[in-house]
C-alpha cells in the first residue's frame, strides 16, 4: 500500500490522537489548544446554520464543553477531530433551529449523524484545514444552481428530500436527482485533493 | 443473505442523500441493508460521499468568533485561561534541536573584535538555556500528564471492582434462587418472529423476585423494547423491559416485580414501543407455560 496523499496522514492522527489523549487526562492547556485550532471552525458553521451570533456562540461552547466532557468517545483511527467537532456542531445547531421552528423533523437522522461519525469513519480527511474548506467552497459554487441549492438546503438546514421538494416545491424525484448529481460532482471536484485511495 | 441487486443509479441517489442525512423513512433501512451486503462499487462509492460530507462543514464562510469566546469556555470547562496561539505561531512543544556550537578553531579575519568569539559563546550558551528550559517544560508537561492518566487509571480500576463486585452479588443470588424449593424455573420457546431464539425465567415464587435470561435475539428495531409479561388470573402484567442491542444478543434482566401473591401461569416477550407499555400490543417472540 502506497500512501498518497497531500500530508503525512499519520502525523496528523498521531497529533489528533495525543490532544485527544490530553483531554481525556483532563490538561486545560489541551481543551486551549482544541479551542485555538477549531474554534473558528465550528463557530463559522454554526453561524451559518442558525444564523444569530449568540446561538452560535452558545453553540460552539455546547460542542467544545462536550469535547471535553466526552474526549474517551474519540478515536482517531475512525476520523479526525475535525470532523468530530463539525458533526457535533452542525447536529447541535440543526436542533437548536428546529426546537425554535418547533418542528417535529427528522431529528433521528440527524443524531444518528453523529453515531456514523464514529461508527464508520475513515482516517480518511487529514489534508490541511484551509486547504480543504477553500476547495469545498469553490467546488460548492461551481455547482450549477439548483444542485448547490438543495444540497445547502439537505446540509445547512437538515431538511429530507421530500421537504425540500415541498419546500421548493418540486417534484420529489428531481430533487433526488439534483443531489445524486451535486454530490457526485462535489465528489469529483475534491477527490483529486483528498484522495482517499491508497492504491 | 442475498439481495436483490440495486441498479448504480438507485444506489448513487440513496447514498448522496443518506450521508447529508436528507434520506426519508423506509431509504434510510433500504440503504443501510444495501450497504452491509454492498457490492464493491459501493463499498467505494460511499466513502467518499461520506466525505464529501463532512467536508461540507468547512464551506460555511468562515468567520472569527467574539474573542471573549474562548475565555467563556475555558472558564465553564473549570480551566484556567491558558494563552491564545495566533495561528502561525510556532509550537512550543515541539522542541527545537540545540544550536550548533561555533568551531572556535577556525581562523577569524584580522581586526574583527577580540569579544567576538566570547560573544558567540555566550549567545551559544543562552541558547543552549532556553533549549533546556523548553525540554523541562516538556518534561513538566508529560509529568502532568501521567499524574492526571493514573489518577483516571485509578478511577477506572474503582469502576472495575464495583463491577466484579455486583456480578458477583448477581451470581451468588442465581445460585441462591437455583438451589431454593419455592423457586420456579420456565423455558420460553421461540415464536415466528424470533426463530432460533430461547429464554428462561428464574424465579422466587414468594418475593416476586428473579432473573429474566434470553439469548439469540434479533436486535431491537429503531423506537422499541422488548417487554416481558407474568400472566396471572388471566390477565398480562408487566414484568420489566430490556433492550438488546446486538443482533442475536443476550441479556440477564433482573425481575423485581413479579406478581407474588397470584401463581403465573404463563410468562410471554413482545416487542412494544420502547419504554413499555401496560398492556401487550406487539408481536409476541418467545413464550412459555409454567409448569408447562
Amino acid at each position: 500500500m502506497s500512501e498518497n496523499r497531500p500530508q503525512a496522514p499519520d502525523q496528523s492522527l498521531e497529533a489528533d490522537r495525543q490532544l485527544a489523549r490530553r483531554l481525556v487526562a483532563k490538561d486545560g492547556a489541551a481543551l486551549a489548544e482544541l479551542y485555538d485550532r477549531l474554534g473558528g471552525i465550528v463557530y463559522s458553521l454554526a453561524l451559518r446554520i442558525v444564523r444569530v451570533p449568540g446561538d452560535a456562540e452558545e453553540v460552539t461552547q455546547e460542542v467544545f464543553l462536550y469535547a471535553w466532557e466526552k474526549a474517551s468517545l474519540f478515536e482517531a483511527n475512525r476520523g479526525s477531530l475535525t470532523t468530530w467537532l463539525s458533526t457535533l456542531a452542525r447536529s447541535r445547531s440543526i436542533d437548536r433551529i428546529r426546537r425554535e421552528k418547533s418542528q417535529e423533523r427528522r431529528k433521528d437522522a440527524v443524531s444518528r449523524d453523529v453515531e456514523v461519525a464514529f461508527a464508520q469513519a475513515g482516517p480518511d480527511e487529514y489534508v490541511a484545514l484551509g486547504e480543504r474548506g477553500s476547495l469545498i467552497r469553490k467546488a460548492l459554487s461551481d455547482l450549477p444552481a439548483d444542485q448547490r441549492q438543495v444540497i445547502e438546503i439537505a446540509y445547512f438546514e437538515g431538511l429530507s428530500q421530500s421537504e425540500i421538494a415541498a419546500r421548493l416545491n418540486t417534484p420529489l424525484g428531481t430533487v433526488k436527482t439534483r443531489i445524486r448529481q451535486g454530490m457526485i460532482r462535489l465528489k469529483s471536484a475534491i477527490d483529486p485533493v483528498l484522495n482517499l485511495e491508497s492504491r | 443473505m442475498n439481495q436483490p441487486a440495486m441498479p448504480h443509479e438507485r444506489f448513487e441517489e440513496l447514498a448522496a442523500a443518506y450521508v447529508l442525512g436528507a434520506l426519508d423513512g423506509d431509504d434510510v433501512r433500504v440503504f443501510e441493508e444495501h450497504l452491509a451486503t454492498g457490492c464493491d462499487r459501493c463499498r467505494e462509492l460511499f466513502p467518499r460521499l461520506r466525505l464529501v460530507s463532512r467536508t461540507l462543514g468547512l464551506a460555511a464562510e468562515p468567520v472569527q468568533p467574539p474573542p471573549a469566546l474562548r475565555a467563556r469556555i475555558l472558564a465553564a470547562a473549570g480551566v484556567t485561561d491558558a494563552p491564545g496561539v495566533a495561528p502561525g505561531t510556532p509550537d512550543l512543544r515541539t522542541p527545537t534541536p540545540p544550536p550548533r556550537v561555533v568551531d572556535f578553531r577556525r581562523p577569524e579575519p584580522r581586526g574583527r573584535s577580540f569579544w567576538m568569539p566570547l560573544a558567540l559563546a555566550a549567545l551559544a550558551g543562552l541558547a543552549i538555556m532556553s533549549w533546556q528550559a523548553l525540554q523541562m517544560k516538556r518534561a513538566r508537561d508529560d509529568a502532568r500528564i501521567l499524574a492526571l492518566e493514573s489518577q483516571n487509571k485509578l478511577t477506572g480500576l474503582e469502576d472495575e471492582i464495583k463491577g466484579l463486585r455486583a456480578t458477583a452479588a448477581q451470581q451468588a443470588e442465581l445460585v441462591r434462587l437455583l438451589s431454593q424449593p419455592e423457586s420456579g424455573l420456565v423455558t420460553l420457546s421461540e415464536l415466528a418472529p424470533a426463530p432460533g431464539a430461547s429464554g428462561k425465567v428464574l424465579w422466587d415464587r414468594k418475593a416476586g423476585k428473579g432473573y429474566l435470561w434470553v439469548g439469540n435475539l434479533p436486535k431491537d428495531a429503531p423506537g422499541k423494547d422488548y417487554q416481558l409479561w407474568a400472566i396471572a388470573d388471566g390477565k398480562p402484567v408487566s414484568a420489566g423491559v430490556f433492550s438488546i442491542e446486538q443482533e442475536g444478543g443476550t441479556a440477564l434482566v433482573p425481575l423485581d416485580a413479579l406478581p407474588s401473591d397470584k401463581t403465573v401461569a404463563v410468562f410471554a416477550i413482545t416487542i412494544e414501543p420502547a419504554g413499555g407499555v401496560p398492556s401487550p400490543t406487539g408481536d409476541m417472540v418467545l413464550a412459555g407455560n409454567v409448569g408447562g
